[in-house]
């Protein structure tokens, strides 16, 4: 690529692969006004939290955040009023464990602030309250005040274990009452279980992990990055695009599996508009760095329709995580965790191969910065969307042809809440 | 105490030190936010036209052999992007319509 660049605003217009018929046809999805009660409605999010959040799958890391044995992070799911410990074991197996002490039932793990995530390396985990001490595999390490333990009540303690599986070094945990009602597969469907095998993701070593909460729902921020429609508004600035009558930025692929929603669109990393960019090669879509080829050759199931000028595609993976790849091949994952019906906390990690020179790191924290900052359009505007929702000065809304994924994804809210419902009411309760 | 800050043909950025090569992208952005526009404009005036002379110098180098002047010279550098961008870009020190930035948990440390 050249370093020299300077195209106009014009040119970035991405071919959009509507079909003639539409998107919203063709998936046969309807073409009703929608209403976004299910994001105003105190009433609805605790329906959603049964109905979709506790029966779901969680993805709650990387396994290489845990790569050696007494790695561990806590990870705080407020949604299910759950705390987790994941960690590795000193026979290398991934553990993970509710984040409580089986004496007393306190927080086990946590840091000046009882609500903040942690991690680190240990040998053991340690409870403030009693000093019992437990290993990586969940056993008493070490008891305190031995006497007193009325039988082997003490020496028996044990961590409580946690419904887990690693699918492609991302770690899924579910927090049924009972224990999961699906296997991670049948959750997530087979296209999608499998669809990924064989993609290098552990190649990306290098994690940034940044995040936010905000007034709003959880489901505006996965509606805000259902679309790229939005994009020549939202990002008018660092695209160097504006409003316009015609659709700048377009999808070459919206596509549907069961839950699961992905979107594709071509690269437009070319197109040099500022010199910041020509000085780092570093974009608002990332890095432009020679990176490993096996990470910019995309599995079928992330380029579906074998576009050769892929510039991203993003994975909404039902409920509430995006796994989004962006050429060269680096990856971004999303996840949206409902607080309150009103309140989210939005989470980002970007995922790298390591730099191989001042060069390289230069372009990718170019490209990171530029990427938060994009980001950071996104999820200011949550907060007006929830606001505006709340005024109810509407109590139906109109999606266009480009917002199919949006209309499916309220569909499938709707869709899982009413099953939960009905189920309810065949048992009595 | 050692006075050699950068390295000596980028000794010229010297007085840049002190507010802006800042450890971690927070403390980097941080700030871009709490300087004026005036502020970020001289700064990212000054490294500029040095920057591709940064990358030549310091690509010779793997990072374990940076001297402690190598690593001030590419967090200089590395916190110019977010200044460049204010200016370049948004023509002011924070995203428009934006009222907070994001808490940064972890980044990897190169150098």
């Amino acid at each position: 690529m050249g370093i020299e660049g300077g195209a106009m605003s014009q040119e970035l217009i991405f071919k959009s692969g509507r079909p003639d018929e539409g998107w919203t046809k063709k998936y046969e999805l309807g073409d009703d006004l929608v209403s976004y009660e299910d994001m105003i409605s105190p009433e609805f999010f605790e329906l959603e939290r049964e109905a979709i959040f506790r029966p779901a799958w969680h993805y709650v890391g990387r396994a290489e955040r845990v790569s050696k044995p007494g790695m561990y992070f806590t990870k705080e799911i407020e949604v299910l009023k759950s705390s987790i410990i994941v960690t590795r074991d000193d026979n290398k197996n991934v553990r993970v464990y509710y984040n409580v002490c089986p004496h007393r039932g306190n927080k086990l793990m946590w840091e000046t602030d009882a609500s903040k995530e942690v991690s680190g390396r240990c040998k053991t985990f340690f409870c403030k309250f009693h000093g019992i001490q437990f290993n990586t595999d969940g056993k008493v390490a070490m008891l305190t005040d031995t006497e007193a333990w009325l039988g082997s009540q003490g020496q028996d303690l044990q961590l409580a274990e946690v419904p887990f599986e690693v699918w492609n070094g991302f770690i899924f945990v579910n927090l049924d009452r009972g224990g999961p009602k699906e296997t991670l597969q049948e959750f997530m469907g087979d296209k999608y279980y499998q669809g990924f095998s064989d993609y290098p993701f552990e190649k990306c070593t290098q994690r940034y992990f940044v995040r936010a909460n905000a007034k709003a729902n959880w489901k505006t921020m996965i509606d805000g990055f259902s679309e790229t429609y939005h994009a020549s508004t939202t990002h008018a600035k660092p695209f160097n695009s504006a409003p316009s009558e015609h659709l700048l930025l377009g999808a070459e692929h919206y596509g549907m599996d069961g839950r699961q929603r992905v979107m594709v669109y071509q690269d437009w990393g070319e197109i040099i508009n500022f010199e910041y960019e020509r000085l780092t090669q570093g974009f608002g879509t990332g890095p432009r760095i020679k990176f490993p080829d096996e990470l910019h050759d995309l599995p079928k199931i992330s380029n579906p329709t074998g576009l050769e000028n892929w510039g991203s595609v993003s994975h909404k993976i039902w409920p509430q995580m995006f796994i989004q790849h962006y050429n060269p091949g680096w990856y971004v994952t999303y996840m949206m965790w409902p607080l309150a019906y009103n309140e989210m906390r939005f989470e980002v990690e970007l995922f790298m191969p390591p730099a191989q020179n001042f060069s390289d790191e230069l372009a990718q924290k170019a490209g990171i910065f530029m990427f938060l900052d994009a980001a950071l359009q996104d999820f200011s505007l949550l907060e007006a969307t929830q606001q505006g929702l709340e005024v109810q000065a509407f109590d139906k809304y109109p999606l266009t042809d480009e917002e199919v994924l949006v209309r499916h994804f309220h569909q499938s809210v709707q869709a899982v809440v009413s099953e939960y419902q009905q189920k309810q009411k065949a048992n009595g309760s | 105490m050692d006075t050699i800050k950068l390295p000596e043909q980028f000794s010229e950025l010297e007085p840049f030190i002190a507010d802006w090569a800042n450890h971690g992208m927070q403390a980097q952005y941080d700030k871009r936010l709490s300087s004026t526009i005036e502020q970020l404009q001289e700064f990212y005036d000054a490294v500029k036209p040095r920057i591709l002379e940064v990358r030549a110098y310091l690509d010779d180098k793997d990072f374990d052999d940076y001297t402690e002047a190598d690593s001030t010279l590419g967090r200089l550098v590395i916190a110019w992007v977010p200044v460049a961008e204010a200016v370049e870009v948004f023509k002011q020190p924070r995203v428009p319509d934006s009222k907070m930035y994001w808490e940064v948990v972890d980044e990897p440390h190169l150098f």
